[in-house]
């Protein structure tokens, strides 16, 4: 199965819906971006490396 | 992004006193769903779960521009132009789950103190999706921690990007002009 692809050449996709993921909070349980609806938001991506 | 999992994490988020939640993705998550291949990156939503505004690579809370864009946002106005970043291929969904399953495979044997095998896991993983520098970086932390501690080698980063990324030319994984993989599709945007 292929991927949908767009004629896009950057990936800045505003516009488009965060997906909603749900991920481990660091201090215990999760978190699901969909549950941060109705405020705006940053999302800062980082590593320690 | 720790794919050694989140003790890595603790520290950083504690010398910074969060007061936000601060989640963990240690399989890639959101590098697959968003389609980006390193960090720091900025995104902002709004209210009806909508991206209005992201910076890809580089983004920093040092950077003014950085900050008045979220600034703005978060006053209610418009946050101004995104940044262009080009879009990297996408792997394909098959791909993507061995990208994944190979990062936890990584995850578990480090757990276990089999450090070198973790390190061959996240190499296959690699192989497989090799301008993804979340990956390779998790490498580099797991082979040579004092470049990673107490402070990180930016310079040293560079030159070791540039040695791999000949290797990789010459062994024919990467061209000049980046990873070109059978199994990937040419635009990391969303549909």
């Amino acid at each position: 199965m292929e991927e949908t692809v767009t004629t896009s050449n950057t990936m800045v996709n505003v516009g488009s819906p965060l997906p909603d993921v749900v991920l481990p909070r660091l201090d215990g349980g999760e978190l699901r971006f969909g549950e941060l609806r109705g405020k705006r938001l940053l999302l800062f991506f980082w590593g320690s490396w | 992004m720790e794919h050694s999992g989140r003790a890595a994490a603790q520290p950083f988020v504690a010398a910074a006193s969060a007061t936000f939640p601060t989640v963990v993705d240690e399989h890639g998550v959101t590098s697959d769903s968003l389609g980006f291949k390193a960090v720091p990156n900025g995104v902002l939503v709004d209210e009806a779960g909508v991206i209005r505004w992201a910076k890809y690579g580089g983004f920093s809370v040092e950077n003014a521009e950085d900050v008045a864009a979220v600034d703005r946002f978060l006053a209610g106005d418009d946050p101004g132009p995104s940044h262009d970043a080009a879009a990297p291929y996408r792997l394909g969904p098959t791909e993507r789950e061995l990208v994944a399953t190979k990062l936890r495979l990584g995850q578990v044997l480090a757990g276990l103190g089999r450090g070198g095998e973790a390190v061959a896991a996240w190499r296959d993983a690699l192989r497989l999706d090799p301008e993804n520098l979340t990956i390779r970086k998790q490498i580099w932390a797991a082979e040579h921690p004092e470049k990673f501690h107490p402070t990180i080698d930016w310079d040293w980063q560079r030159a070791q990007l540039k040695a791999e990324r000949e290797q990789e030319i010459a062994d024919g994984i990467c061209g000049p002009d980046g990873c070109p993989v059978p199994w990937a599709t040419p635009n990391g945007g969303m549909a």
